[in-house]
């Protein structure tokens, strides 16, 4: 420090010698003069920190603190894992002990735990994919196309057997014919539903004669249209010529009597012979166009008897439509209720207990046909 | 899977992937495009994949495309290029901001591993066979995410005041 002029960069080193009493009298002086023309106040060694007076492992902590320096402390790599561990929610109970006795003790390892507790980070639920619609997928419209030529297919089978069923794809002059059993009554009423149209496809007619027949044993008769008929019947008889309703009588007497009935009727009234609606054979009653039963009321009948016979063949008739057309709602609303439950089509894998597919089931308005035996 | 099951998946899990791939390349385009292509990976495979591990499946799909895509971009050098850009941009952040900052910072397979673990609630075991790793490198690198997050957050004066 000799030969130098005291100045603003290199005051502080006079300082340290005058301080240290390592000062010339003459420079202390000029250092200050220095000092108080640039106002610097007075300093002594109280305001000077060692370095050399190295402080003791108790107190870093607290120095730290107070110095605000805290970024310097550095938890053990043990410690990071404790914390970390911690966080994730893996730590063992003695771990955890040991980690809430540390934080309660030391402010600086709790704000080490609030700082790796915060990178725990969450979901932001506001940020969302907004062409969600455009990665779905549709049914592809070919698939469609199978699916509606099925449905097609299906639907044409359906009818055409139905058709069948009903006798409409049978042509108007086809024989209907009645089998009368072995041991019935020679009625004709009692005939009228069971009728075999075209010789080959039976129809079911009414579920009435089974229930008679069923209770049949206990003598009730539980359906009152049953005893409409026999009232009916009975009506009938009477106004049938006598030979047809005698008790005991064979079908073939019968039915003699009833052609002898017609040519007699023919020959009295000279009225050309409309088609017969019933003529007894040797197997049984032979009906001709009972579907036209209906339009014949329009017709001149020959006698009255033939027209209560004929009144009483369209009511018979008109039941067994009714019956029938009752019957094709209520499947058809038993398949809409299906197509409403479960779709118009669908294709499903079929799978056992064990949940393993074992075939594919597609179903149609309805119908279904799977691949699984 | 059937279709149905498919869009299920779309409606269930597009969200999340979505979310995973803004945090992890921070491009809202990108993650979208990464978003579309996963899913198509995933139609494509859609009938050997079972439904209830779609999500699994579609997060390890998503990982591979996004994997590929940062190297396809470092390639060209614009994706590093990006990333000192970005150093730059250190502002005075909430909480959400700096942890959003911090996790921008990490490594991209830290990334990965800290997203699949917080934001889904994967196991070790799952990241580890979504991404490749074992179940310990998922904990490492799992730790050492945490462990640069909390540093950087500690850095922060505006949320730990006490630290400079």
């Amino acid at each position: 420090m000799k030969n130098e002029t005291i100045n603003i960069d290199n005051f502080e080193a006079f300082l340290l010698d005058k301080i240290e009493g390592n000062l010339r009298p003459e420079l202390e002086a000029e250092l200050d003069a220095f000092m108080a023309a640039h106002n610097i106040g007075d300093v002594t060694a109280d305001d000077l920190f060692y370095i050399n007076e190295a402080p003791s492992e108790a107190n870093v902590t607290e120095m730290c603190l107070f110095s605000e320096d805290l970024k310097h402390f550095e938890p053990s790599s043990e410690e990071e894992m404790l914390l970390f561990e911690a966080v994730e929610g893996t730590i063992s109970p003695e771990n955890e002990i040991r980690l809430r006795e540390w934080m309660s003790r030391d402010e600086i390892v709790r704000r080490h735990f609030d700082a790796m507790a915060a990178t725990k980070i969450t979901a932001d639920d506001t940020i969302t994919f907004p062409h969600k619609a455009s990665l779905k997928k549709s049914i592809p419209i070919r698939r469609m196309l199978y699916a509606l030529a099925a449905a097609c297919l299906i639907g044409m089978l359906f009818t055409f057997g139905f058709l069948r069923e009903n006798g409409s794809l049978t042509g108007p002059s086809e024989i209907a014919s009645v089998t009368i059993p072995a041991n019935a009554d020679p009625n004709t009423n009692r005939y009228a539903d069971q009728v075999t149209v075209g010789g080959d496809t039976e129809v079911n007619l009414p579920a009435s004669r089974d229930r008679s027949s069923a209770s049949a044993g206990t003598g009730q008769s539980p359906d009152p249209d049953r005893k409409a008929r026999k009232t009916a019947g009975g009506n009938i008889r009477k106004m049938l010529p006598s030979t047809m309703h005698e008790e005991g009588r064979s079908i073939e007497e019968i039915a003699g009597a009833d052609d002898q009935q017609s040519k007699k009727v023919s020959s009295d009234h000279m009225v050309p012979p409309l088609p017969k609606i019933a003529r007894l054979g040797t197997s049984g009653v032979t009906s001709r166009e009972p579907v036209n039963a209906v339009a014949n009321i329009f017709q001149k009948k020959a006698t009255a008897d033939e027209d209560m016979a004929d009144a009483f063949n369209i009511r018979e008739t008109l039941e067994y439509l009714d019956r029938k057309s009752s019957a094709i709602y209520g499947f058809a609303d038993y398949q809409k209720n299906i197509i409403k439950s479960e779709g118009l089509f669908g294709l499903s894998r079929e799978r056992n207990q064990e949940g393993k597919v074992e075939g594919y089931a597609l179903r149609i308005a309805g119908f279904e046909i799977s691949t699984v035996k | 899977m059937t279709i149905n099951e498919y869009n299920k998946t779309v409606d269930m899990y597009s969200d999340n992937l979505y979310r995973f791939f803004v945090k992890n390349i921070g491009d809202v385009d990108t993650a979208q495009d990464l978003v579309q292509e996963s899913f198509t990976k995933m139609w494509i495979r859609v009938r050997d994949v079972e439904f209830e591990k779609s999500k699994s499946y579609l997060f390890t799909v998503g990982y591979n495309t996004m994997i590929d895509y940062i190297r396809s971009k470092k390639r060209r050098d614009n994706y590093l290029a990006a990333q000192e850009a970005e150093k730059s941009e250190e502002k005075d952040y909430d909480l959400k901001g700096a942890l959003d900052y911090a996790l921008s910072k990490l490594p991209e397979v830290q990334k990965t591993v800290i997203l699949l673990r917080d934001y889904e609630g994967y196991s070790y075991e799952e990241i580890g066979q979504m991404t490749g790793l074992s179940d310990a490198q998922v904990k490492v690198y799992l730790f050492r995410a945490r462990k640069t997050m909390k540093d950087k957050l500690l850095e922060n004066k505006t949320i730990f005041p006490a630290y400079k």
